[in-house]
């Protein structure tokens, strides 16, 4: 289904992720050990539940991130859903046919696939796979780099607030996706964005009198 | 009880309340209906609209997203086989074929008539169980709440997630991020870092739409855009037939959905899950299933809105959410103060009761919605994501700044945004972790408070009889999965033996 090398990148994000929460979760652990296990007559004490659970924490996360060095991909076909399901659907209609049946497809996430007519059916929006190239003609790695340009973009616009005002920035960064990232042209990018903030004024500000800051030059108070 | 209802009935029926509740089901289906939208992200990017309003008129249009998205994600499922709620994945099984048949607009509407039916019957059950629930749970000590948290924690743990060991991983650091701020039982500031933000503890709905709304988003925009949609309708009546046909399994997925969703912790996932499998044996066309039989489609159905309907009554009479959408309802409880649980049916009978009322108005306006219109609900699906996300992030970020008035709750979001990327991309289950995070304070202060029962003896817990069952129900669920998995395998493989000796092959015994 993915290439190796989309594989692997996904296995380098794994190992990343738990070796994080592995560091969390010992962090956690010396933290709470100063916070006092118990008080006086043994009483759970404030440190008691972030010890253990952030040595738990620590022991799992640990435990995959090492399976996942070794290049052990996780099994993700051990719920109680996954197996009832797998009984449920894929229930033989007798003789050999559940020799033919799929394995149950997982009700839940991204991940799952399941049609009726055996071919993949990809769920929840996910349109193409992972390596495709999808119907914009943007490979993976444009789509990539249009990730991090937005997450960069949704950062500096909550860094833009003080100076813009919220409506303010949140209109650049509304015009910046739309007319940078999504590639529509200015003039549909700019009615559409004044369009949204509007409506947002409109609620949030005329509906529910939240004040908004408005920054330095006054943006939608 | 006739008096509780009448009272709901009319709280419900106030002009303000019946508009809130059109809104929040109207505002539901759409969510539904939205690929990418689910009802967890609806209720949390809106739950900052309705801080302003009555907790009550609040908590309607909240409820009313929720089971208004249940209808909307039929319609995808059926059209385009694209679920837009895990707990609608089994209805693409039948419905989907009977689309391509251009038996969509039947499907639809059995599914639009199930879910009714099944709400109908849910919520006569939950009116009638949740009271007589709530005063037995008034009896619940610390000790029984410790276990039934856990019970909680092991059922989210064993359904929601695929894999057990990253459920239980999610949950813990759920549960990690809770006890950040201060301490529950002695007042110590726990991993602040000097901070005056953190010392109020990491807030819960910023949290929620960062993770379900932010983090959403930005997978998407990874993930790629899908072709546009086009879903076409030919016919869009029911026959008499098919709805003699769908009688039987709307009746059997209600009640089913309903046993299912009362567990905290399981969702209408499983219980759709298990609608189909129980009709396609005892139905007598149960060999038609898969290819379009009407019975496929009503019955999950009907489960899945009867378990949304159920869940409300661990939700309502102990505090503890049975699933994802639940735990950020139960996060709007708690903003506007008020603490779900036994005393809340004495405390807020307007509250509870107009709440349950506005259950039964709001599934009548969805039928009327969802008949006639489901054909203009699906134009939806034309709507490119590439307009929709700007707004959604929009909408997100200027409704978390309007729940403290703080960009503090901006930077939240867009931190658990990322995490929630991370989280999507790599597999690990959300329900976990939420329902960590919502249950950790909780979960302390009856530790605590159990500590100070047993004069510091934990074990406390296992002298009383209704927690120990509690907790035996909750090491049971663990196991469960390997168990099933291990018989279900042997009869697999046994069958097949006797069905075919030539045939079985190891392939058989290593599925499961």
């Amino acid at each position: 289904m993915t290439a190796p090398a989309a594989r692997r990148g996904i296995a380098v994000e794994q190992a990343v992720v738990y070796g994080l929460l592995t560091a969390l979760g010992l962090g956690a652990l010396v933290m709470a050990l100063d916070y006092g296990l118990f008080l006086e007559e043994s009483r759970v004490g404030p440190g008691l539940v972030p010890a253990v659970v952030g040595g738990l924490t620590a022991l799992i996360a640990g435990w995959e991130l090492i399976a996942t060095l070794r290049g052990h991909r996780t099994p993700h076909d051990q719920g109680l859903a996954e197996v009832v399901a797998a009984a449920a659907v894929d229930a033989p209609r007798g003789g050999a046919s559940s020799q033919s049946a799929a394995p149950g497809g997982p009700p839940s996430g991204s991940s799952g696939s399941m049609s009726p007519d055996g071919g993949p059916v990809q769920i929840l929006g996910s349109g193409p796979g992972p390596d495709d190239v999808d119907i914009f003609g943007r490979t993976p790695e444009d789509r990539s780099r249009q990730l991090w340009t937005v997450s960069a973009a949704l950062v500096v616009a909550a860094l833009l607030v003080p100076l813009l005002g919220l409506l303010g920035s949140l209109f650049v960064l509304s015009v910046f996706v739309s007319a940078v990232v999504e590639r529509r042209g200015w003039v549909p990018s700019l009615v559409v964005s004044f369009l949204a903030v509007a409506a947002v004024y409109g609620v949030f500000v005329g509906f529910l009198g939240v004040p908004l800051p408005t920054g330095l030059i006054g943006i939608g108070g | 009880m006739l008096d509780n209802l009448v009272l709901g009935f009319s709280t419900a029926l106030s002009f303000e309340n019946l508009l809130w509740c059109f809104v929040g089901v109207l505002v539901g289906t759409v969510i539904g209906v939205l690929p990418g939208l689910g009802s967890t992200t609806g209720v949390a990017v809106l739950l900052p609209l309705t801080l302003s309003l009555e907790p009550v008129t609040g908590l309607i249009m909240l409820a009313g997203i929720y089971y208004g998205s249940q209808y909307g994600g039929t319609i995808t499922s059926v059209l385009i086989s694209t679920p837009g709620e895990a707990s609608s994945v089994v209805t693409t099984l039948d419905g989907y074929q009977m689309a391509r048949q251009g038996r969509a607009g039947a499907a639809l509407s059995i599914a639009a008539i199930g879910s009714f039916v099944a709400a109908i019957i849910s919520l006569a059950l939950l009116v009638a169980l949740a009271p007589p629930f709530a005063e037995f749970a008034l009896d619940f000590g610390p000790p029984e709440m410790l276990a039934v948290m856990v019970l909680g924690l092991a059922t989210i743990v064993s359904f929601a997630g695929d894999n057990r060991r990253l459920g239980l991983l999610m949950a813990l650091v759920g549960l990690l991020i809770a006890t950040v701020g201060v301490d529950p039982g002695s007042g110590t500031s726990r991993f602040t870092f000097g901070s005056i933000y953190l010392l109020s503890g990491i807030p819960f709905v910023e949290v929620m739409i960062g993770l379900f709304a932010v983090g959403e988003v930005l997978y998407q925009i990874r993930q790629g855009a899908a072709a546009p949609i086009r879903a076409g309708f030919r016919e869009l009546m029911i026959s008499r037939a098919d709805l003699r046909r769908s009688g039987g399994p709307i009746l059997r997925g209600s009640f089913l959905g309903f046993v299912f969703g009362i567990l905290p912790g399981a969702g209408s996932t499983l219980a759709s899950f298990m609608a189909y499998g129980i009709e396609k044996r005892v139905s007598k066309r149960g060999k038609e299933f898969g290819t379009g039989a009407i019975e496929g489609v009503a019955a999950p159905e009907a489960a899945n809105n009867a378990a949304a309907n159920a869940n409300f009554v661990p939700t309502l009479t102990l505090g503890i959410p049975g699933g994802a959408t639940t735990a950020v309802l139960l996060g709007a409880f708690m903003i506007y103060g008020i603490q779900p649980g036994p005393l809340l049916f004495d405390e807020q009978p307007d509250l509870v009761w107009g709440l349950l009322a506005s259950f039964f108005i709001g599934n009548v306006i969805l039928l009327f919605l969802n008949l006639p219109l489901a054909p203009v609900f699906a134009q939806l699906l034309r709507v490119p994501y590439g307009y929709m996300y700007p707004l959604i992030l929009l909408t997100s970020l200027v409704g978390a700044y309007s729940i403290t008035n703080g960009m503090y709750s901006v930077w939240v979001v867009l931190v658990f945004g990322v995490i929630g990327y991370f989280m999507k991309r790599l597999d690990l289950p959300m329900a976990p972790l939420v329902l960590g995070l919502v249950l950790g304070p909780l979960f302390e202060k009856a530790l605590v408070q159990t500590s100070a029962i047993g004069d510091g003896n934990l074990l406390v817990v296992f002298t009383r009889p209704l927690a120990l069952v509690v907790l035996a129900i909750a090491v049971l669920q663990l196991a469960a999965p390997s168990i099933m998995a291990r018989l279900l395998r042997r009869r697999a493989t046994t069958r097949s033996r006797r069905s075919d000796p030539a045939d079985s092959t190891p392939e058989g015994s290593t599925r499961g």
